[in-house]
């Protein structure tokens, strides 16, 4: 516990995200604990750095490419997107970073390329076996407009979340919806499936979709 | 007899109405790795994606008649194999394979039934008699396919194993095991297993935590541990040799370590997803150049998973290479999302001047 906490207060101050209680002792033990998980999957003894490595590690020596005459920069970007942003359907952000482990080797591969063309309110998640094709679309805007459009959603600037602030607040990174709106990967909630808060009678659901 | 004629006839006029584009490469349009003032030593040739980059869109005669070709898509590949100017790519989300036929333009699914039946594709590997083997996360098992893709068999055991790649080599079969946290190898004449490595021990170094990708040399076989950060090294016997890499975001560290290959001058290519790219270190394990990046544009990748490369279907890239450079061999990089799935580069060296 008291190394969770140092990890905790070190990081904080890191990393940008969204603004959501750490509570240690829910991630403990959690599918994300791969420490509990007698580090076999992962050789790591610091929980946290799986998913957040060291900004420079000192122990890395200082390497020049061989075929290149200056350094071009000192670490790579992980995860970096540019380009073609917010493209529906196309992860982003912390949602790469999910599917960079969540590619079916190691840990389950949700959420397919078959974006919007599954309407799937009811069967979508429970489908374990057809490897969760029909699941939710990611990175689309969500937007007090788009929520008008459709007239199915909630306004994401005005409806509360239930996490203590607005949907846009609270589910939303850059007014998209990535895996993060649904999933807590710190277990914070403690609501099973490392959800933001429990699905019981689509709870989550309706958050955002109207009836 | 008329018949017969006719459907020779219409195959002939169907297939001659497919116009293929090849974007010429100019100084403009040129993608090279490392940027200038390096030499060059790598040029993204082109990719693929969809079947018309391979049938070519319909001419607009035939479009008018049979409407406009939509193409199948490559959904999300993760391994693929190259032989004799077929390409095989597994593609998880589809269940089963995409076959691209260079020499005759083909792109089709291969999603086999009854005992062959596919479930999640990781990677592939296409042997010298043409032989598939395909390793399937979610059947848990390695699948034989003939040469005819007739399905010959099965390998492993679905109840303690979870296969991540199939690598063929010699008289042998190499399989990644990421739940029993081995290298499997089987003889390729009786399918019998008569080796396995490294002892189960995570204390030790030559421990594999989440074993994904392998690569088997001459001498020595390269497992990429996705669990451990490191490429790390064996005899073909299965002793421990070395590690390549280590964890971070510092050139030559890897955060999320995939696909892997070795080339003819014992240069070792990694794939990061993390990182979008691909390293690639020469035989006493030091940084000689990376490629490809979080993606942009074209020569960009998007969690990008396997590496490989080709010396032998040269030809049906020579008309992406630019004047000025000479196809040493091709690489292949597929990406499990964005707009470019299947990258192809070439490793290149100027042409000597005359
Ligand atoms: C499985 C991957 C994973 C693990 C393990 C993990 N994190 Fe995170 N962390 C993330 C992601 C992804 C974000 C970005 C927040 C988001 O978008 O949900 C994040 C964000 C954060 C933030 C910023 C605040 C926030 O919620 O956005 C802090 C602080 C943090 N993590 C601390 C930790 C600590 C401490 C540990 C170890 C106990 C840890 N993390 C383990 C994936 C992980
Ligand atoms: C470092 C690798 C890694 C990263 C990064 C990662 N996961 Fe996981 N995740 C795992 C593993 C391993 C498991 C457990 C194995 C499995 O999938 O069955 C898991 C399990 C889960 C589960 C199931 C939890 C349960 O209790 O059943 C969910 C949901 C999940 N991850 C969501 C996410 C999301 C969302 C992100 C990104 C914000 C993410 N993961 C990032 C490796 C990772
Ligand atoms: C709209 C909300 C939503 C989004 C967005 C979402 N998920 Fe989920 N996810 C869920 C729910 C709800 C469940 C629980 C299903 C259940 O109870 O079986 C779940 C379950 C999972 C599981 C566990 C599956 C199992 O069978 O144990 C994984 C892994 C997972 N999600 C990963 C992801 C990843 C990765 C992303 C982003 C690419 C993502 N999810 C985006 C709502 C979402
Ligand atoms: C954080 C807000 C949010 C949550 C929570 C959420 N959704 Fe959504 N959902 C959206 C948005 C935004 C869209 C995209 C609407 C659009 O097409 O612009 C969407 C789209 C969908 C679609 C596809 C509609 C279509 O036409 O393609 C379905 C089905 C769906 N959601 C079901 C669910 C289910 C089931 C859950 C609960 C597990 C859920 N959603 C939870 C915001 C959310």
């Amino acid at each position: 516990m008291p190394v969770y906490l140092t990890y905790f207060s070190v990081l904080v101050l890191l990393l940008p995200g969204l603004n959501r209680p750490l509570l240690a002792q829910n991630f403990k033990g959690s599918m994300h604990d791969f420490q509990a998980m007698g580090n076999k999957l992962f050789e790591s003894d610091k929980p946290c750095l799986v998913c957040h490595p060291p900004h420079r590690s000192s122990s890395a020596e200082e390497t020049l490419p061989i075929w290149s005459s200056k350094a071009v920069k000192d670490t790579f970007t992980v995860y970096g997107s540019a380009g073609p942003a917010e493209q529906p359907g196309l992860p982003l952000g912390s949602s790469k970073l999910c599917l960079s482990c969540h590619d079916g080797t190691l840990a389950l591969d949700s959420w397919g390329g078959r974006v919007n063309t599954v309407p799937f309110l009811n069967a979508g998640f429970e489908d374990r076996k057809n490897g969760l094709k029909n699941d939710h679309p990611i990175s689309v805007k969500y937007t007090s407009t788009n929520a008008m459009r459709t007239g199915e959603l909630n306004d994401p600037f005005i409806s509360n979340s239930g996490l203590g602030n607005t949907i846009e607040t609270d589910m939303l990174t850059n007014g998209t919806l990535q895996c993060s709106s649904c999933h807590d990967v710190h277990n914070g909630m403690g609501a099973g499936k490392l959800l933001v808060k429990t699905n019981k009678n689509s709870n989550l659901c309706l958050t955002c979709h109207k009836k | 007899m008329y018949k017969l004629l006719s459907v020779i006839l219409l195959s002939l006029i169907l297939t001659s109405c497919y116009s293929r584009m090849v974007t010429r490469v100019t100084d403009e349009n040129l993608v090279i790795f490392p940027a200038p003032p390096d030499t060059a030593r790598i040029q993204f040739l082109t990719s693929i994606s969809n079947s018309i980059d391979i049938t070519g869109q319909r001419s607009g005669f035939m479009e008018y008649i049979l409407g406009k070709d939509e193409g199948m898509p490559i959904i999300k590949p993760y391994g693929l194999s190259i032989h004799k100017g077929k390409i095989y790519i597994s593609d998880t989300m589809l269940g089963g394979l995409v076959i691209i036929d260079l020499k005759k333009h083909t792109f089709s699914y291969f999603e086999p039934g009854g005992r062959g039946q596919l479930k999640k594709p990781i990677n592939c590997f296409v042997d010298d008699r043409g032989y598939l083997f395909v390793a399937d996360a979610e059947r848990k098992e390695v699948v034989v396919f003939d040469n005819n893709l007739k399905y010959v068999r099965s390998l492993g055991n679905a109840k303690t194993g979870k296969p991540t790649d199939v690598f063929v080599a010699g008289d042998k079969i190499w399989i990644c095991d990421i739940n029993a946290h081995k290298v499997l190898v089987y003889s390729r004449d009786n399918y019998e297993l008569v080796n396995s490595f490294p002892d189960v021990d995570p204390q030790h170094e030559n421990f594999l935590s989440s074993p994904t990708n392998l690569f088997v040399t001459g001498d020595k076989v390269y497992v990429s541990d996705f669990g451990s950060f490191k490429i790390k090294v064996y005899t073909t016997s299965g002793t421990y040799l070395r590690s390549i890499g280590s964890y971070g975001k510092a050139l030559g560290q890897f955060v999320r370590p995939k696909g892997i290959a070795v080339d003819r001058n014992d240069n070792l290519y990694v794939v990061d997803a993390g990182f979008e790219n691909v390293q690639i270190f020469n035989k006493d394990d030091k940084l000689l150049m990376f490629f490809g990046g979080n993606y942009e544009g074209r020569g960009n990748m998007w969690l990008p998973a396997k590496v490989i490369l080709d010396y032998d279907n040269l030809q049906y890239f020579q008309k992406y290479v630019h004047k000025d450079f000479k196809l040493k061999h091709l690489i292949f990089v597929t990406n499990q999302y964005g707009p470019d799935k299947l990258n192809v580069y070439g490793f290149i060296e100027l042409k000597s001047k005359k």
